[in-house]
């Protein structure tokens, strides 16, 4: 059963690689593979005396500049949305749950979104942005767990139900937000759609380090996480202090949605999409499933962000958009399949 | 009263239940000394804090007041791991969420003695092994937990409990949603712990000939508090049962287990046998 596992790690990862290639030279500059390949492996520490550049400065500009930074960018926050929704999945006990869907990344919009009408500059990520957009999560997160709560019990429907609630009142006040932005309307519409066209390596910064320390960390808490999805009273019968890693969690996973938003806008679905296409191959124990739900939504992540690329191009659609079109009719055939998940 | 060799004291406890807008009292000055390596039976009637006291006994319900002691020590003094040590709980209700199979299921149990990075050994698949092959759902390890019937899935919980090793094991009516084999089943394993193991066991249970046919000692909650304690032939007495559950009953001795079998008439039923 072990060996099963490394395959699928060695599978997942060498599909990373494919994908962050292939996915580097899709574009209407026409690129091939292997110049790519080429350039990339150019700006490695000890091969980049070894190879002989052969292609003009602009593709190096094109890959190196552009698509590099953004597909690390989309690998990133493909991870960390996949490995969020498969956290709070697990901790809530509930398989539909999502950052998107509970109204979390709404939250964290929202947060972002007051932080640039108060700076009133919408640039690079400014630092006030992620802190803001994480205390807009922390506080759908607190909004929703309350309203779904019956006693001790958080009933599946409830939970969604209390998502749509939040996260119609976020969207709301966010609308309410964007009316202050004339200058650059168009602009932060799109950004909030999802996108990941910003940024270059200017984004890629201490605010992708901490969530990938987040993702790191919510990895690490799979094996409490498991017992918690046994419910509170078992996980504490069996010695966790239930409270305490409940804080933890979603604390984590707060914050790795808030950095999501604020790097990418809100991108609906992969929490859902990908932590359940994990769990129907290698089953639900959460030390495989987080790893393993991280790696495939960087790839989910990188495919969806090339389609919104090149469908309409030259113009470019956001991501959230592409995941939506994806996304939504994968709730609904979730929400419509009585066979337990 | 007091007793040095008990591993459970429970001493004058009082328990609420419900929020502050509903608040109701469960438990009140309750106290009863449970003796390492006995079986009692909690029986009751509905409603009456059965599950209740097993669920303050196993540090899931605050106490108003008093307190219990496990092993001589108060139970909030205790770590959960290090509780999860010496007590495991078998609730009621095992619904399951996710698709795992019956081994992680029972690999669980072994989480209070594994630090936070440490895998687990061989020491630990040993120990899973031979809490399902007791439990007889080593076969099972394979299959989903959803898929399985009340019976099996009641007896792979019962396996993770086992994998704690516990000293204590603490039942909440565990027979109640099954079939009269798998009842009986059930409460011959645990039976078997409770002799060859040294287990302390202690289970709430609905029906009063089976808690009188597995346990040496039942405690009979009424009222919020003890009714009546001691052996099955002290506690169900035509008086007791009466008492408590409202009833007309009918107490005989059972020829094969020599035990008291009590059988619940109506008003109206053998008005004869009732004069």
């Amino acid at each position: 059963m072990n060996k099963h596992k490394y395959l699928w790690y060695v599978g997942l990862i060498t599909a990373l690689i494919i994908s962050f290639v292939i996915t580097s030279a899709i574009g209407s500059a026409g690129i091939s593979a292997w110049t790519a390949v080429a350039i990339i492996l150019s700006k490695l520490p000890l091969l980049g005396n070894v190879i002989e550049p052969s292609w003009a400065s602009m593709t190096e500009t094109i890959i190196w500049q552009v698509r590099v930074p953004r597909n690390l960018t989309a690998m990133l926050v493909g991870s960390g949305l996949a490995v969020a929704g498969a956290s709070f999945q697990g901790l809530l006990r509930n398989p539909l749950a999502d950052p998107y869907i509970l109204g979390i990344s709404s939250g964290a919009a929202v947060g972002a979104a007051l932080a640039l009408t108060l700076t009133g500059v919408f640039g690079s990520i400014v630092f006030g942005v992620a802190p803001a957009a994480f205390v807009g999560a922390m506080l759908a997160i607190f909004l929703v767990y309350n309203l779904a709560k019956l006693g001790n019990r958080v009933a599946v429907e409830t939970l969604i139900l209390a998502g749509v609630v939040v996260g119609s009142f976020m969207t709301a006040v966010l609308s309410l937000l964007l009316i202050r932005m004339y200058s650059n309307l168009h602009q932060v519409v799109f950004w909030l759609m999802g996108s990941l066209g910003k940024g270059g390596w200017e984004g890629l910064t201490w605010s992708a380090l901490i969530m990938l320390l987040a993702i790191v960390g919510l990895c690490l808490l799979a094996r409490p996480l498991n017992l918690m999805a046994m419910g509170d009273t078992v996980a504490q019968g069996l010695g966790v202090s239930t409270e305490k890693l409940k804080r933890i969690i979603l604390v984590l996973a707060s914050l790795v949605t808030a950095l999501a938003v604020s790097i990418a806008g809100t991108i609906g679905f992969v929490g859902l999409v990908v932590p359940h296409i994990v769990r129907l191959l290698i089953g639900p124990d959460h030390r495989a499933l987080l790893p393993l739900s991280a790696f495939a939504g960087a790839i989910f992540l990188l495919w969806a962000d090339t389609m919104a690329r090149v469908i309409l191009a030259p113009s470019e659609i956001p991501v959230g958009v592409v995941t939506a079109f994806i996304g939504a009719p994968f709730f609904g055939y979730l929400l419509r399949r009585r066979k337990p998940i | 009263m007091q007793n040095n060799k008990a591993i459970i004291r429970i001493d004058n406890i009082t328990c609420n239940y419900g929020d502050k807008h509903d608040n109701k009292q469960i438990l009140e000055s309750l106290s009863l000394d449970i003796q390492a390596g006995e079986a009692i039976g909690i029986i009751g009637p509905n409603g009456s804090g059965k599950s209740t006291l097993l669920k303050a006994i196993a540090a899931q319900l605050p106490l108003a007041s008093g307190n219990i002691y496990i092993e001589e020590q108060p139970l909030h003094a205790w770590k959960p791991k290090q509780l999860a040590k010496q007590l495991a709980f078998v609730p009621q209700d095992n619904h399951m969420t996710f698709s795992y199979t019956a081994w992680q299921i029972v690999m669980m149990g072994r989480y209070p003695h594994l630090s936070f990075l440490e895998s687990e050994g061989e020491k630990d698949y040993e120990i899973v092994r031979a809490s399902m092959e007791i439990t007889n759902t080593w076969e099972l390890r394979n299959r989903d937990i959803q898929a399985l019937s009340g019976g099996e899935r009641q007896r792979v919980v019962l396996a993770r409990a086992l994998t704690q090793m516990p000293k204590i094991l603490l039942l909440d009516e565990p027979i109640t949603a099954l079939d009269v084999q798998h009842q009986v089943e059930i409460l011959n394993i645990i039976k078997e712990l409770s002799e060859q193991q040294q287990v302390t066991v202690v289970c709430v249970l609905h029906d009063l000939n089976l808690a009188a046919r597995y346990c040496e000692r039942l405690a009979l909650i009424h009222n919020r508090t003890i009714h009546a304690l001691g052996s099955p032939q002290q506690v169900l007495t035509k008086e007791h049962i009466a008492n408590v559950y409202n009833c007309n009953p009918f107490v005989m001795t059972n020829p094969l287990t020599g035990m008291p079998e009590v059988t619940v008439l109506s008003k109206t039923d053998f008005s004869k046998t009732e004069n």
